[in-house]
């Protein structure tokens, strides 16, 4: 989304905890669906376990806004289904993804203040 | 098994969403299922296909969502884009909706909804038939009625009665009573609130039966919703009544208000056997059952027909052709209206079918504007279905627009129904405004959106692969096909007001003729009021003392009347001409008698006082009025009405010849006199027999007659004189049913007019539409055609030649639209011919002047651009190209 001609990453927040799995998913590099899903059930020790719905929901809104893109570069069809699509990160998508997980320490921050040690 | 599910479920996904990803999610779970291992794995594959599937079906509805939103945004800036054309649209969609759903509200309240009884559909009334027209029936047989007959649960007889309310604060009031026998409560299936039903013992004639029930309403008004009204004893025209029931709050008792003059209190029946009046001959009591479950209208006819056979042969001298006719309350009481609310409802249906066509005119107009947006968009690789899509939503959302903005219209038309519907309409209260009438008015949108949504959407979904469309050339002319759709929706929208135009017309000569038609009677000038004569002075003495007593009460305040500024005749009848009231006796020549009584015909009887036929204007054809030699103990005489002379006696003067009312031993009367006809039952009905009799020689005493006063004046400007003279004789005596005899007989057809004067706005509206959308076809044609027209003047074609063409292609449809329109009022009339009166549904003069003024209307649209054709520049026009 830009406003002004620049983008602006705040319109986006806050995400969705599905939308923030699949970016962070996505930030160390491309994936096909069904490697996001595993990725995220890996990294939260299955605490988030995205369902294959769910997950192209998001992946359609984020393709659509740009945030994330389908990717022309194939990997050697000898290790790979060669009609799966493979999704990156794209700039946007990355600043997004930063500006949610600021957003969640300040959160965590001011919890903290409040609360103590947690 | 899992995988079919799935696949069945991701139908739910927009097809958009579908071709870009439901490969994906099939293939992510089958990725999933594929690690699943062990023992447990068969349950753990169930659990993911059906988590997946959830997961799709929780999925779906957001991304529908999305894309609504999305071409809702669209659809609004294109309407933003073109505003004359959305304002219009909205506009006329909202009369059309507004129209559809308040006349669906007058309908779901006066024919659809259930009648207030419990389980009404088996509520029925049973009339004897006999002797024509169904009517009334006698004591004795509706005894045996109930005694004999199998099809009903109950069966009560029912008449009227009037009771005064005096003491307290309030003025004496009086108000209209049904007396009923002991079933009643039961067969209606709705009991008292407070106290109880009748008992058996109730229902016997003698001091037992003066107990009363009142209406929730009279409760309140005349007992401040005191619960100790039960057991209290209520001086009731001058007899004491125990009250031992009131009705509950809102019980609407249709009997009791359209047939016993909005009857406030029950008191039973209490008939004596062996009186006179509960002769077989003395029909006066009607009759109303509820069926036993199961049994069908058409046996408990057959039932009741069966009984009254046997009656007649048991006595004979009281039945003539005996035939029961048991209807249900349901087609009594709205069966005479139901052609009325049809024929509104038809209208309304067909207005909004000519604006459907003609909003889908101006779509069409607007989508060939936008062939090259939607080719660039499918070479883009938008799908058929995304585009259908899209383009329902812009339908759908003037749809919408239309709807919501006709809610107020729609309020505005149901409170000008209740204000000024015509009186005889049951159950016009009911009409209101509700979540129902909300409701209509949204189905309408969502099928007039299916309907004018769908010529656009053929038209572009046609164009979308041309290359001429991509070239932007569709955005300047239309193909012949096109032309021909627009051509076939002018026709269609012109043959729907003709219609409604001819429907209308053919209603309009109808309801002339009937107000055309002589009432008999002159009604200008004449106040009418009904006076009762009530009370213990009254029942005092024998009947001919009680009989003395009311004459000589009336002839006191006819007197006192005559004598009032600008009064030029006052007189009092018995039943009012025109007036819901009527008498009816069994009309016995002396020379004539038949072998059976009850083949004698029946005549109205009028009980008059005063000078009736002066006050009235009813001529006297030969012989005399009454006048000082008729007064009680001398000759008795009586009029009869021209009717009477051409039926009874041939044409030959019957003067001196005698008559008897009700049977051939009752009293001899000498007729003196004819006089005109008076259309009593109605405008539109023959006047039958009818008999003036003097009200002091009557053998019973009238007590409740209407006074009828003649003034050079405004005649309700004598109402408060006269209310005045009937305080002074007697102030316990209430007057009510104030209204000019203009009045009454202006609401004989007030139904009538009412359905003639919407249905010419509902024309109107439609030819106006019709007239509207052929213009505006017309000036885009010529606008698109501008170069061609501009070539064929360049090379030599005449301005007028250029005129007619356009003219004529205007008129076509217009003459195709009356051939198809015509015909299709005069069907549709045939099934409304109840409402129509001197005319047939094909009318010529009505045919006629709708063509001619659907001719005339559509020619004038086609004149301006006709010429506008005709003065195109061509150099100016091929400048442009």
């Amino acid at each position: 989304m830009t406003r002004m001609g620049r983008f602006d990453p705040a319109v986006y927040l806050p995400l969705t905890p599905a939308m923030f799995q699949v970016l962070v998913a996505l930030a160390d590099g491309e994936k096909h669906g069904y490697a996001i899903i595993k990725e995220v059930s890996r990294r939260t020790d299955g605490a988030v376990h995205l369902r294959a719905g769910t997950l192209y929901a998001v992946v359609k809104r984020f393709v659509d806004d740009g945030l994330i893109a389908e990717s022309a570069e194939r990997p050697d069809p000898a290790l790979d289904d060669e009609r799966r699509r493979y999704y990156r990160l794209t700039d946007h998508g990355r600043s997004v993804a930063r500006a949610e997980a600021r957003r969640m320490a300040e959160t965590l921050a001011q919890a903290r203040a409040k609360l103590g040690t947690i | 098994m899992g995988a079919r599910i799935l696949q069945w479920v991701l139908r739910l996904l927009p097809g958009e969403f579908r071709d870009g990803y439901a490969r994906e999610i099939a293939r992510a779970v089958a990725d999933q299922s594929r690690e699943l291992s062990g023992t447990a794995r068969r349950g753990a594959l169930a659990a993911l296909w059906w988590a997946t599937a959830l997961d799709v079906i929780c999925t779906a509805p957001g991304q529908h969502w999305d894309i609504l939103r999305r071409d809702l945004t669209f659809a609004w800036r294109a309407m933003l884009g073109r505003p004359a054309h959305a304002i219009t649209a909205v506009v006329v969609l909202a009369i059309a909706f507004a129209a559809n759903a308040s006349m669906f509200a007058v309908a779901d309240a006066v024919l659809l909804a259930p009648l207030d009884y419990r389980e009404a559909d088996r509520l029925v009334t049973v009339r004897e038939a006999g002797r024509g027209e169904p009517g009334p029936t006698g004591y004795l047989t509706f005894l045996d009625l109930e005694t004999r007959t199998r099809s009903f649960s109950a069966l009560v007889a029912a008449t009227q009665s009037t009771a005064t309310f005096t003491g307290g604060p309030l003025d004496a009031e009086r108000v209209n009573v049904m007396r009923v026998s002991r079933d009643y409560f039961d067969m209606v299936g709705v009991g008292p609130e407070l106290g109880r039903a009748f008992t058996d013992a109730e229902d016997q004639p003698g001091a037992a039966r003066r107990v009363m029930i009142l209406s929730d309403a009279l409760w309140r008004r005349r007992f401040a919703a005191d619960p100790a009204v039960l057991g209290r004893v209520v001086d009731v025209s001058g007899v004491p009544f125990t009250v031992v029931g009131v009705m509950p709050r809102g019980f609407d008792d249709l009997i009791a208000g359209r047939l016993y003059g909005d009857a406030a209190a029950w008191t039973p029946l209490g008939y004596d056997p062996a009186a006179s009046f509960a002769c077989r001959t003395c029909r006066h009591l009607r009759v109303f059952g509820r069926l036993r479950p199961g049994v069908s209208v058409a046996a408990a006819e057959a039932d009741a027909t069966a009984v009254l056979s046997q009656l007649a042969v048991e006595h004979p001298a009281s039945y003539a052709g005996p035939r029961a006719q048991v209807d249900t309350l349901g087609d009594l009481f709205l069966g005479p209206v139901r052609p009325a609310v049809l024929v509104l409802w038809g209208g309304v249906v067909v207005l909004l079918l000519v604006t459907c066509v003609n909003v889908a005119g101006l779509l069409l107009i607007r989508a060939s504007e936008r062939t090259t947006e939607v080719a660039v968009r499918a070479a883009l690789g938008v799908t058929r279905g995304r585009l259908i899509r899209q383009l329902a939503t812009e339908a759908g959302l003037l749809g919408a627009l239309g709807a919501v903005t006709s809610l107020a219209p729609a309020w505005l038309a149901l409170w000008a129904v209740r204000l000024w519907g015509p009186a005889d309409l049951p159950r016009l209260a009911d009409v209101t405004f509700d979540a129902r009438t909300i409701a209509a008015a949204w189905l309408m949108a969502l099928v007039s959106a299916l309907l004018f949504g769908a010529a656009p959407v053929v038209l572009l979904l046609r164009r979308r692969d041309s290359p001429d469309a991509l070239r932007g050339a569709g955005c300047r002319t239309d193909g012949v096909r096109t032309w021909r759709v627009r051509t076939a929706l002018v026709a269609g929208s012109v043959a729907l007001a003709a219609v409604l135009l001819t429907g209308t017309g053919v209603l309009v000569r109808s309801v002339a003729r009937l107000l055309a038609v002589e009432a008999g009677l002159r009604s200008e000038g004449v106040l009418t009021m009904k006076v009762w004569a009530g009370g213990a002075r009254f029942n005092d003495g024998d009947t001919a003392a009680q009989v003395a007593a009311v004459a000589a009460f009336y002839d006191e305040m006819l007197a006192r009347a005559r004598a009032l500024p600008g009064v030029r005749a006052a007189a009092a009848v018995s039943s009012l001409p025109l007036s819901s009231d009527r008498d009816s006796f069994g009309f016995h020549v002396a020379g004539l008698l038949t072998n059976n009584p009850e083949d004698a015909p029946d005549a109205d009887r009028f009980a008059v006082a005063g000078d009736y036929l002066a006050a009235l204007g009813i001529p006297v054809v030969a012989g005399r009025g009454f006048d000082a030699r008729d007064g009680p103990g001398r000759v008795p005489v009586a009029l009869v009405n021209r009717s009477a002379v051409t039926s009874v006696f041939g044409g030959e003067d019957p003067i001196g010849r005698q008559v008897m009312l009700g049977t051939p031993t009752a009293v001899p009367r000498t007729i003196v006199g004819v006089v005109g006809d008076v259309r009593h039952r109605g405008l539109d009905r023959p006047a039958g027999i009818q008999v003036y009799v003097p009200q002091a020689q009557w053998a019973y005493p009238d007590t409740l007659m209407t006074v009828v006063v003649r003034t050079d004046g405004a005649p309700l400007a004598l109402a408060p004189p006269l209310r005045a003279v009937v305080r002074d004789i007697d102030a316990t005596q209430p007057v009510t049913d104030v209204r000019p005899l203009a009045d009454v007989v202006a609401a004989t057809t007030s139904t009538r007019r009412f359905v003639t004067v919407v249905l010419a706005i509902f024309a109107s509206a439609a030819v106006l539409l019709a007239v509207v959308g052929l213009y505006g076809v017309l000036s885009v044609m010529v606008a698109q055609r501008r170069v061609e027209i501009g070539i064929r003047l360049a090379l030599g074609a005449r301005a007028d030649a250029i005129r007619r063409m356009v003219f004529l292609s205007g008129v076509r449809p217009v003459l195709l639209g009356a051939a198809i329109g015509v015909p299709a009022a005069v069907l549709a009339l045939g099934a409304a011919d109840s409402l129509l009166y001197g005319v047939r549904p094909a009318d010529a003069p009505s045919l006629f002047a709708a063509t001619a003024l659907l001719i005339g209307a559509g020619a004038a649209a086609c004149v301006v651009p006709a010429r506008r054709a005709s003065r195109i520049d061509p150099a100016t026009s091929l400048r442009a190209e």
